[in-house]
């Protein structure tokens, strides 16, 4: 997606050939309290899905949110397409294409073609490039019926599928997805799985966080396990999902409980 | 490659229009940013109107009085005798009329030894007096009533005319002289007590809704953390915030003015009524002192709305700011334009309500009004760099 007035897609082939680096990255919100996120490590690869996996609390937002730069590391540092979230963010911010799940963040007094608008605006796009993108995104994610109707009148599931268009308006190579499909209907929940599956297939990074076991399995080629902040336990599609679905929440059982 | 400069801009701009777009959209933040400084004014007259105001409020401290021309029946005596007042020599330079105008003292008393002789024969003692000046028009009622006082306890003397009817002559008589005419100066001195504390009271509300909205209430709603999570710079996202604020604030004056006028042109068909010239130069020198009390008020407010954890909260921390408000137009009230130092224009608040009244009054204090303008752009960079601090943590998207 050609955008105006950033100079951080100029190296788009670049970002999308170095991935997310995670290194030794830790979080204490004050000074004596205990670390929500506790020297993680990992890498996400161009064209890899990452999945979190991780009970309420477990740190996967924190994680999540310190990569997508609204939160700042204690120590440690993540590096998305080469660009570092505290020293280059605004690089990083037009890198990624963040959604989270539960509460989508939209404004509900303007109409879901408004909010899209809005943030391919502020993404640089300018006006043409911006209907073209919001045409493609009304198509992709079946928004046309209500699409100039006013976000405060919207089921959740609209509402996400919302979110989720106007947080790849700019067309990322990086996703940030964090419970995305919390509370949503099978309909949305196969749009946005969907979208996963696409961004996979065109190369992009994408972590994916969620408790839900089945989600992952279907979705991720890396699942990584979080309890207490810290990275327990790493299960790959090929080696350890088996092809069988459950087959992860038979392997943490006490995280992937009662789920689905 | 755009310049950096031309890019925070647009993305200024792109912020602005969408938070003016979602604030006329809220019927709420229209009805307390416009409605209420719209009827504030109508509001207030219809009480003055129906409820029979009176312009004299007292005065505060010794009544300074001169006396001048020749003594009559030892009114010069009587008066010094009145621990009330404190009677002081004309001044040496300069007319009366200015010495008055410019606080020297609160009224002239002028014997009529030289003056016309009224009708019944008995000399006139004029009481000159500022009437659009508070404090001067309580002094005139004050000398005035003890002088017709004296004049009860004097008038003892009878005659017979040539018809044989007993008639009774009086030694003097009081006339009250006001220095503008009686119905511009009675409309001046209600509105330079009105003007201070509306502009003040309205541009603080006018801002409120709108201030609370675009900073808590986004923590609340959690769209500020998608904002934040675009590529757009945080200057510019808090430019165009405060620029949507400051907007609403604007807006909220001229509801208040366009109120104000039609309660003025209401109130000149129910009533006798008290007139106020309003020519284009007093319209444009109390709105210039309006708009710096939206700014000011606006960046508090987004400041505040900025540091708090939910648009309730917000609203509540302003509530001291609205209490302040109305507290520095009262107060501007009581001070008396006529021997005021510039020093008063350096008290935040109190100095915008100094700059409106100077100009209700006809008499904008030029230095005074140079010194207000520099405070409110001390106030808004203040804000603005505490609001950028707040922004810059990751605190900011912290909410209740």
């Amino acid at each position: 997606m050609h955008t105006e007035g950033y100079e951080y897609h100029a190296d788009r082939g670049e970002q999308l050939n170095r991935g997310i680096e995670v290194r030794r990255l830790s979080k204490a919100f004050s000074a004596n309290a205990v670390r929500a996120v506790d020297e993680v490590s990992f890498d996400a690869a161009p064209g890899e899905v990452v999945g979190l996996l991780g009970a309420n609390g477990a740190g996967k937002t924190t994680i999540v949110k310190m990569v997508s730069t609204l939160l700042r590391p204690t120590s440690g540092t993540v590096c998305v397409g080469g660009h570092d979230t505290v020293s280059d963010s605004r690089a990083v911010r037009a890198s990624l294409g963040v959604l989270f799940g539960g509460d989508t963040g939209l404004y509900g007094r303007l109409s879901a073609r408004e909010n899209i608008r809005y943030f391919a605006a502020l993404n640089g796009l300018d006006r043409s490039k911006s209907e073209l993108r919001v045409r493609e995104l009304a198509d992709l994610f079946g928004l046309h019926s209500f699409i100039d109707r006013l976000v405060a009148t919207y089921s959740s599931g609209m509402k996400q599928r919302t979110a989720l268009a106007r947080s790849v308006v700019h067309d990322p190579p990086f996703l940030i997805l964090d419970e995305p499909t919390t509370a949503l209907d099978i309909g949305t929940t196969q749009v946005v799985h969907a979208y996963v599956s696409r961004s996979r297939n065109e190369g992009k990074t994408v972590i994916l966080s969620s408790h839900d076991t089945i989600e992952l399995e279907q979705l991720c080629d890396r699942v990584l396990t979080v309890d207490d902040g810290k990275i327990v336990d790493e299960a790959h599609r090929d080696r350890d999902f088996g092809g069988d679905a459950g087959s992860l929440r038979a392997r943490f059982p006490a995280i992937g409980s009662g789920t689905q | 490659m755009k310049l950096p400069a031309r890019a925070g801009i647009r993305e200024t701009l792109i912020v602005f229009r969408k938070e003016i777009t979602e604030l006329f959209r809220d019927y709420r933040t229209v009805l307390v940013s416009i409605g209420v400084p719209l009827v504030l004014f109508p509001l207030l007259a219809a009480i003055l109107t129906y409820g029979g105001l009176s312009s004299g409020t007292g005065t505060s401290g010794e009544t300074v009085v001169s006396v001048s021309g020749p003594e009559t029946v030892g009114i010069s005596g009587f008066l010094r005798s009145r621990d009330e007042l404190t009677v002081v020599e004309p001044p040496s330079s300069g007319t009366l009329r200015e010495a008055v105008a410019d606080g020297a003292i609160d009224v002239a008393v002028v014997l009529g030894g030289a003056r016309a002789r009224t009708e019944a024969g008995s000399p006139e003692v004029a009481v000159v007096f500022d009437n659009t000046n508070h404090r001067s028009v309580a002094a005139g009622e004050l000398v005035t009533e003890m002088l017709k006082g004296y004049l009860t306890h004097l008038t003892t003397a009878t005659e017979t005319d040539s018809e044989g009817t007993t008639v009774v002559s009086a030694p003097f008589s009081v006339q009250l002289e006001p220095m503008h005419p009686p119905a511009a100066g009675g409309g001046t001195l209600i509105l330079s007590f009105l003007l201070p504390v509306i502009v003040l009271v309205s541009a603080a509300i006018g801002p409120l809704a709108s201030a609370a909205d675009l900073g808590a209430g986004e923590k609340e709603r959690r769209t500020l953390e998608s904002l934040l999570g675009s590529p757009a710079r945080r200057s510019a996202i808090l430019v165009g915030k405060f620029g949507a604020v400051a907007t609403m604030g604007f807006l909220g004056i001229v509801s208040f003015v366009g109120g104000a006028g039609f309660a003025y042109i209401a109130t000149r068909t129910l009533t006798e009524g008290l007139e106020f010239t309003m020519t284009a130069w007093t319209v444009l020198s109390v709105a210039y002192p309006a708009v710096l009390a939206a700014l000011t008020f606006s960046a508090i407010e987004f400041l505040i709305s900025l540091y708090a954890r939910s648009s309730k909260a917000a609203q509540t921390f302003s509530v001291p700011v609205l209490i302040l408000a109305s507290a520095a137009g009262y107060a501007a009230f009581a001070v008396d334009m006529r021997s005021l130092s510039l020093w008063y224009y350096n008290v935040p608040l109190l100095n915008i309500g100094l700059a409106v009244k100077g100009a209700v009054l006809g008499n904008p204090h030029a230095a005074g009004i140079l010194i207000v303008s520099g405070w409110v752009v001390v106030y808004v960079l203040a804000a603005f760099t505490a609001a950028r601090r707040i922004i810059e943590r990751e605190s900011v998207l912290r909410s209740v």
